[in-house]
Formats: C-alpha cells, sequence, structure tokens
C-alpha cells in the first residue's frame, strides 16, 4: 500500500514552520506514503534535515511544501517542480499541525489517486 | 533447540558516520534465512560517530526499543518529544500510525554504541507514543530486569506485541535460571562481555534463537562477565 513517495520541504529556521512540516510529514505517513524531509539551507542546528537532494523530483509522487519561500533558489526549485508533470505538488497554508497533517495525508491520497487514474488511462 | 548466530556472520555496513551490524536483514543487507524471529524483526549493533546520526525519517507500525551500551543519543520527534538517553535507560517508540524522528550521537567527542531493536506490533494504527524510562544498574546485576513488555510492570515500557524483553548482567560464576513456557520461543542477545547458555559460549554480538526448550541456563563466563538482552515470544 506503501506505493506513493512524498517529499516534504520546508524553507525556514522557525519552528512553528518545523512543526507544521513536521505533523505534514506524518500525515502523509498516515497515508501510508513513504516520505524523504527537506530543508532548504540547513544549519548546524538544523542537523536533522538534508538540502533538498538530485532525484527526489524523480522520486517523488508529491511535493509538501511549508515555509515562506523567502530566497530565489528555493523559488526556482518550487517553480521547476510545478511544471513537472504528473507531480503532485501542495503548498502549506494552513497554521495549524492537524490542520497540516490533514494536508499530508491527502497530497498521498491524491498522488495514489492520480497513479490510479495514470494507470487506468495508459 | 538453540540456533546461534554468531556476531561475526550478521550483516555489516560502515558508512563512515555509522558502522553497523545487522543480525536480521536490514537496508540493504538481505538474508532471506535471516528475516527476524517471530515478532522480532531488527537487532542493528550501531556505532555512531561524535555528532553523527540519523535524520528526520518516519516509521509506521512498529514497535522500537533502543538500549544504548555507551554513550548517549539525542532524540526528537515529531510528537514533540526532545531528550537525551544513555546506558540504563529505556527508550521504546511505539510508531502506530505514523511517527518522524531524528537522533543524533549527543557528544562531539566519543562514539555513541547502541542496539535498535524492532519488534512488529500485534495490531496496526495505534496512537503513536514515546516512553523512556530510566533505572539503576544494579536492578539487572545477576537477574532479569523487565525493559519492555505488553504490560505496565515494574518501570518497564509497554510495547503493543506479546513479547518480553529483558537486560541481565552476570560475573563470573553467577548464574540465572529461566523457564520457557509451553509453545514460547527465546531470542538472546549478547550485549557485552560473555557468557555461558546451556554450556555454549556466547561473546558480544553473538545472538542465539530458542525454541523447544523448557530452561534455559545462563552464567557469566569470563572475569568481566557479561550482559545479555532475553526476549521472551510467542
Amino acid at each position: 500500500m506503501q506505493d506513493v513517495n512524498v517529499v516534504v520541504l520546508f524553507d525556514s529556521g522557525d519552528e512553528a514552520v518545523e512543526r507544521l512540516a513536521l505533523a505534514a510529514a506524518v500525515g502523509a505517513v498516515q497515508g501510508r506514503a513513504l516520505i524523504r524531509l527537506r530543508r532548504f539551507h540547513g544549519t548546524p542546528e538544523s542537523r536533522e534535515y538534508v538540502t533538498p537532494r538530485d532525484g527526489d523530483a524523480d522520486w517523488a509522487h508529491a511535493f509538501v511544501v511549508g515555509g515562506t519561500t523567502a530566497n530565489e533558489e528555493s523559488r526556482r526549485y518550487i517553480g521547476q517542480l510545478g511544471e513537472r508533470v504528473g507531480l503532485h505538488v501542495v503548498i502549506l497554508e494552513c497554521d495549524t499541525s492537524d490542520a497540516a497533517r490533514d494536508e499530508g495525508r491527502r497530497a498521498a491520497e491524491q498522488a495514489r489517486e492520480q497513479r490510479r487514474k495514470r494507470r487506468a488511462d495508459s | 533447540m538453540i540456533t546461534l548466530r554468531p556476531a561475526a556472520d550478521r550483516g555489516h555496513a560502515d558508512r563512515g558516520w555509522l558502522n553497523s551490524w545487522f543480525t536480521f536483514s536490514f537496508a540493504d543487507y538481505h538474508d532471506p534465512a535471516h528475516m527476524g524471529f517471530r515478532s522480532l524483526r531488527v537487532i542493528n549493533d550501531d556505532v555512531i560517530a561524535p555528532g553523527k546520526g540519523f535524520g528526520a525519517h518516519a516509521h509506521r507500525d512498529m514497535e522500537i526499543i533502543t538500549y544504548m551500551l555507551a554513550g548517549h543519543l539525542a532524540h526528537k520527534d515529531s510528537t514533540g518529544e526532545k531528550h537525551v538517553i544513555g546506558p540504563d535507560t529505556i527508550q521504546a517508540m511505539s510508531a502506530g500510525t505514523g511517527i518522524v524522528h531524528s537522533e543524533f550521537n549527543a557528544s562531539e567527542t566519543e562514539p555513541s554504541h547502541s542496539l535498535q531493536i524492532w519488534i512488529e506490533p500485534a495490531m496496526e494504527d495505534v496512537e503513536p507514543s514515546y516512553q523512556q524510562i530510566a533505572f539503576s544498574p544494579a536492578e539487572k546485576r545477576g537477574r532479569f530486569r523487565l525493559l519492555a513488555g505488553p504490560h505496565p510492570q515494574d518501570g518497564s515500557a509497554v510495547i503493543h506485541q506479546d513479547a518480553l524483553v529483558y537486560a541481565a548482567e552476570l560475573r563470573d560464576g553467577e548464574n540465572l535460571r529461566r523457564s520457557v513456557a509451553p509453545g514460547r520461543f527465546a531470542w538472546i542477545q549478547v550485549a557485552h562481555g560473555s557468557i555461558l547458555l546451556n554450556g555454549r559460549r556466547l561473546a558480544a554480538g553473538d545472538g542465539a534463537a530458542v525454541s523447544d526448550e523448557s530452561a534455559l541456563d545462563f552464567s557469566g563466563s569470563e572475569p568481566g562477565g557479561g550482559e545479555f538482552l532475553l526476549f521472551d515470544l510467542a
């Protein structure tokens, strides 16, 4: 059932944004997705997260993006994601962990549904 | 029947920052003959370099027990738990519907050494939870100290499986006997030093699968003695 891959990407050193990203990741896991957590511009204090890797976009069926996308590099990266055919991209606009968890779960479910439709169409 | 799983036969991966020995198949190490034993799925013997560790990653539907052999690990998870654990502490995490956590060697100078144990839960989709219980080393000296089990008792962690996990430390000449109930199984994993199990010597890293045995006799087999974990499994 873990047939969808979700990357949760966030762009902030703000603990509140990190909490939302973690909640979205948990939601994606609840949606039975495999996940990768990524953070732009990791600092020594944020060793828990690595920056986006080559291959993440190929691996993922969905991206959940949280944070302010405050810099040019992250805006460009996210813009490129939006151009990829078949990749489900969700921008987190909520401000509670419960809502972020729901968004993560929904992203997994919608990506799964998209995959199912594509398989049926092909 | 007692089937030995010698330390040297385990899977091994050296990633530089992480030196791991796998009692059972894990990650890139896959051996169909060693996929676990009863509900016991993983025993990873991990040495982590100073300041290094596992970044944020997810688990689902697994009971995860960490037992420190040396050093300290810093843990942080999506339930908001943030702790440092060291020897003589039980850390048990029920991943249930989903949990994201990271764990790093809390020291910038000394490596950490830990056993990470995964036990398959009897039920899926439980509420994720985290437990951490410290105990005195005296509680495992010459006797079995319950680390985890399905019911809350004696300061042990509660896991969602009919499995009991004990630690015991025996000095040379000390003996312990453990009966195995009919239909039950056991796994022995030596953490430090060496012990004798029904007359057979097991050293650090060695494991043993036990089935159709009614009693297990343990003794410390060298001057330093030995410490081991006992899994009593359905």
